[in-house]
């Protein structure tokens, strides 16, 4: 008999929103299985025929696309926000840490436009690289970075490189200066006291940021929309114009179930691969 | 693994380990103030005092963690105030141990023997050596998350002692073990310590590890160090009353110097004239107002009739099993209380609570202080 | 310690100091072209003017949208507390069958793109013949925030010691009391930042919002969107500009009030 106050008052509006969503992923997957009706807004029928569309050479590129950028965006951010994480975590000065701390964080309140319109203007070639270099006189003509996979993965990795940071630091605070001190005590120099003992400790950190990061990049519409302009597209760009433009909202639909059941692929896949690192855990 | 070379016969290596005028400021706070101490080879050393009185900071300076502001550290006669931990030749023992939880014993303890390049038949035998020192053969490929407290400082003991350092640190290591556990790890501890001859210095501020584990104990309050000595010179003859009264129980009476005799001095408490020891007096002026610092077992108690040095109302008792505490109220005592302790199993109905009891002085060893006696810096 | 270790500090430093710059670029490079007196978004610019940050406050897209966007916001930011906050009590404190089932459902859109729980909203609401109206914009962005409440709360409770509560119990408080005289006080810095943190990702947030809102519901970023997509004027910019300095602002005072540090869980726990 145990006495649980408040029980089925906290319960039921988390159950309500956890049904919400259910209900909107039914509605997806139902969606994706009916046929397109063109000038209509209905769709028709129950048909596999969107599915089967997937397997066309064109899709098929830009899922690919989308896994190959998310995957290199993911990796990019993961070697620049360590030695950031590392100097947030372990440096003296409050006042230091502070700054990081806002510079690193500030760009994940500004969201997604603002973002991707300032690397318009830092990269267009009007914009502020091409104008330094040209001023500078290292090239005559401006270089093309909009409208490239450089540009768009250049402004995915600003995106979630706070993110990254965030729970790299958080992986790095919780381990045991102790440790390290207990390394150098037995002849480990700086560098290999890091390789051995912290990088490996910070393992978890590191996987869940990977996830996270690639998760995020694969949903990422306006960087590439407004960066890639056409030239790049990832998934979430192709579903919008499906639904927006052409209003095959059928096909738009079983694009994102199947978008779905790719990153839960990879995410599973990562889990897996970091299974033994499970045993490590925050002390 | 050579034994090192024989530079001075071990017996007579009185500064082995030697701090010598080293201070350490942290911001405003003083944690070390110009502290001398010569460690002999083989010898254990205990860093005793309370918190915050400096033997954490001592122990990171002795390491190379942190580096002093003054004064040179002396390892093996080579100043190792520049030489950054990893190349100091020490083996440390932490309070929570620091077992590195992604490695198994074999890898913990053999990770400074890697480090030195020995070959996998050197690092092999070694690690069996150091394991089978701490009883531990045959847990090479546990994890440390399972091995229970006892054996995962045995696993960091033994991963301190495979480098062979030339020094071993210990940070308050019996603190996280239960009582039982505590005793006996202190002994093996000391045995394997005897047996290896390793350089041992020992932090803690437990009083009683202290006594029954050194060879020396350094004690610390407030960044200096007020006394250095054999466990029976710090119990029997205190350099002070910061030292009189951390180091075991002791009770403070107030009497008055009748003449300096020698060793000894006469003391006046009430109507009694006592015998105590005149060591810390100098030369201090009959007549003078004194301090006497009296153990719990230098006392016992006594009709109240007969001439006891003051009377008292017994106030609580408690037993301990192989002698009986009594607290008793007395006017001769400037906290109000003594503390006597008797080893008569019938003690308790002797003296009930509530009785009228006399208290006499058992011994010559208690010692007097000057009332504004100032502690040695 | 040795020259070593300065010129790895120095090596360090150079390194961490061009990352933060590379973080900082896209800042101050769009600061500098919202004062371009030209129209055309270039760099960098010939002379300076204000008149683009009166052109994007005079904006009525931008203004609509700005208000649209505090209304929902406010709206999902609150409910998401609410709900949020009592599921990580219950996660704390209680177990049931379905507990990890239910936390996984409410923690799923972390992983799963914002643009298909966008469509599936779309989906459900034309199928509900709902207007696209502010109900359906709430309730997406209520499930889109959620997750970073439940976890954000859930650590301020798992770092809370029950020893209080059960003090108070033992005092003669009811749960009820209990709740209210000492659990939430003291989650009330985790609380009023997880509730800042949902609002602010809530105001920003833009896939989703793209495929559930409509003309007239249209929050401030999916106008910044349309805007971009036509006119190519440093409007944006100075848009941009008053962005950042309110989110720094913002996060600086919450700096200094709560810790973000702490509330971050990047804090140095030795």
């Amino acid at each position: 008999m145990k006495a649980r106050p408040f029980f089925w008052a906290f319960v039921t509006p988390a159950a309500l929103c956890g049904f919400g969503l259910a209900v909107a992923l039914a509605a997806l997957f139902q969606f994706s299985l009916r046929a397109y009706v063109p000038g209509s807004l209905e769709p028709g029928g129950f048909t596999l025929e969107n599915f089967a569309a997937l397997m066309k050479p064109l899709y098929a590129r830009v899922f690919a696309e989308t896994v190959w950028i998310s995957g290199v965006t993911a990796i990019c951010t993961l070697l620049v926000g360590y030695p950031v994480a590392f100097a947030l975590v372990r440096t003296k000065r409050r006042v230091l840490k502070s700054a990081i701390l806002i510079i690193v964080v500030t760009p994940l309140f500004l969201g997604e436009v603002v973002r991707t319109y300032s690397w318009i203007v830092v990269l267009g070639n009007n914009g502020f690289i091409n104008a330094v270099l040209m001023k500078v006189g290292l090239i005559a003509q401006p270089i093309q970075m909009m409208f490239t996979r450089f540009g768009v993965i250049a402004a995915l990795v600003h995106v979630t490189l706070p993110i990254m940071v965030i729970m790299l630091a958080a992986a790095l605070a919780h381990i045991d200066r102790d440790f390290e001190r207990a390394a150098e005590s037995l002849g480990a120099g700086p560098v290999r006291t890091f390789l051995t003992i912290t990088l490996p400790l910070s393992a978890p950190g590191i996987v869940a940021g990977l996830t996270t990061a690639f998760a995020w990049t694969f949903s990422a519409f306006a960087t590439p929309q407004l960066i890639g302009g056409g030239q790049v597209n990832m998934l979430s760009n192709l579903v919008y114009q499906l639904g927006f433009a052409s209003f095959n909202f059928p096909f738009a639909a079983s694009l994102s179930v199947a978008g779905l059941a790719l990153t839960f692929g990879v995410l599973a896949i990562l889990r897996v691969l970091s299974r033994p690192l499970e045993a490590i855990g925050p002390h | 693994m050579d034994d090192p070379p024989a530079r001075s016969e071990p017996a007579a290596d009185r500064s082995f380990l030697r701090l010598e005028g080293v201070s350490k400021r942290f911001g405003d706070v003083t944690a070390l103030n110009a502290v001398s101490l010569d460690v002999a080879r083989g010898e254990i050393l205990t860093l005793l005092g309370p918190s915050g009185g400096g033997k954490t900071t001592m122990l990171n300076l002795l390491a190379g963690f942190i580096e002093p502001d003054t004064g040179t550290i002396e390892i093996d006669h080579r100043i190792v105030n520049n030489v950054p931990p990893y190349r100091r030749d020490i083996g440390i023992l932490f309070q929570n141990y620091a077992l590195f939880p992604h490695m198994n014993v074999a890898a913990n303890v053999g990770y400074g023997l890697k480090l030195r390049r020995l070959s996998r038949s050197q690092i092999r035998r070694r690690l069996d050596e150091v394991l089978a020192l701490v009883h531990l053969t045959g847990y090479e490929q546990r994890k440390p998350r399972q091995l229970s407290g006892g054996q995962q400082q045995r696993v960091a003991l033994a991963r301190a002692l495979a480098i062979a350092p030339k020094v071993l640190l210990l940070d308050e290591p019996f603190s996280a073990l239960d009582k039982g556990l505590r005793a006996s790890m202190q002994t093996e501890l000391k045995d394997i310590q005897r047996s290896l001859g390793v350089t041992t210095i020992f932090v803690t501020h437990d009083q009683s590890e202290a006594l029954s584990l050194s060879d020396r104990i350094a004690v610390l309050s407030e960044g200096s160090i007020r006394q250095i000595g054999t466990p029976a010179e710090i119990y029997v003859h205190p350099a002070d009353r910061f030292v009189a009264g951390f180091v075991g129980n002791v009770n403070v009476l107030r009497g008055r110097l009748e003449r300096l005799d020698g060793q000894n001095a006469r003391v006046s408490l009430g109507a009694t004239t006592l015998t105590v020891s005149a060591m810390r007096l100098g030369a201090l002026a009959p007549g003078a107002t004194v301090e006497l610092f009296v153990r719990p077992e230098q006392l016992r108690l006594a009709e109240a009739i007969e001439s006891t040095m003051c009377q008292g109302v017994v106030a609580a008792q408690a037993y301990q099993g192989t002698h009986i505490d009594f607290h008793v109220k007395t006017d001769a005592a400037i906290s109000g209380r003594v503390l006597v302790r008797q080893a008569q199993v019938d003690a308790m109905s002797r003296w009930p609570i509530g009785s009228c009891v006399g208290i006499a002085l058992t011994s010559k060893d208690a010692i007097a202080f000057p009332v504004e006696s100032r502690p040695l810096t | 310690m040795g020259s070593g270790r300065a010129f790895r500090g120095i090596l360090g430093i150079a390194l961490v100091s061009a990352i933060l710059c590379f973080l900082l670029l896209p800042a101050l490079v769009v600061t500098i072209a919202a004062f371009n007196a030209r129209a055309i978004l270039s760099f960098p610019p010939d002379s300076l003017s204000w008149r683009w940050f009166a052109k994007a406050l005079a904006y009525e897209d931008f203004r609509a949208g700005f208000r649209n966007g505090l209304i929902v916001s406010a709206c999902a930011s609150t409910l998401a507390l609410l709900v949020g906050a009592a599921f990580a009590f219950v996660l704390d404190r209680y177990s049931f069958r379905l507990k990890r089932t239910l936390e996984a459902v409410l923690v799923a859109p972390l992983i799963i793109p914002h643009f298909t729980i966008g469509l599936g909203f779309l989906i459900v609401a034309a199928g509900l013949g709902a207007t696209r109206g502010f109900a359906i914009v709430v309730a997406c962005h209520l499930i889109l925030i959620l997750p970073f409440v439940l976890r954000s709360v859930y650590i301020s409770l798992r770092n809370l010691d029950r020893r209080l509560e059960l003090a108070a119990a033992s005092l003669g408080a009811s749960p009820l009391r209990v709740l209210m005289n000492v659990t939430i006080p003291l989650l009330a810095p985790g609380l009023v930042s997880g509730w800042l943190f949902a609002a602010i990702l809530s105001f920003n947030e833009f896939t989703a919002s793209l495929f559930v809102t409509s003309q007239r519901t249209q929050t401030l970023p999916v106008a910044m969107y349309n805007y971009v997509r036509e006119y190519a004027d440093p409007s944006m910019a100075a848009l941009s500009v008053m962005y950042i300095v309110a989110t720094a602002t913002l996060l600086i005072i919450a700096n200094s009030f709560f810790g973000l540090g702490k509330v971050l869980h990047v804090e140095d726990v030795r």
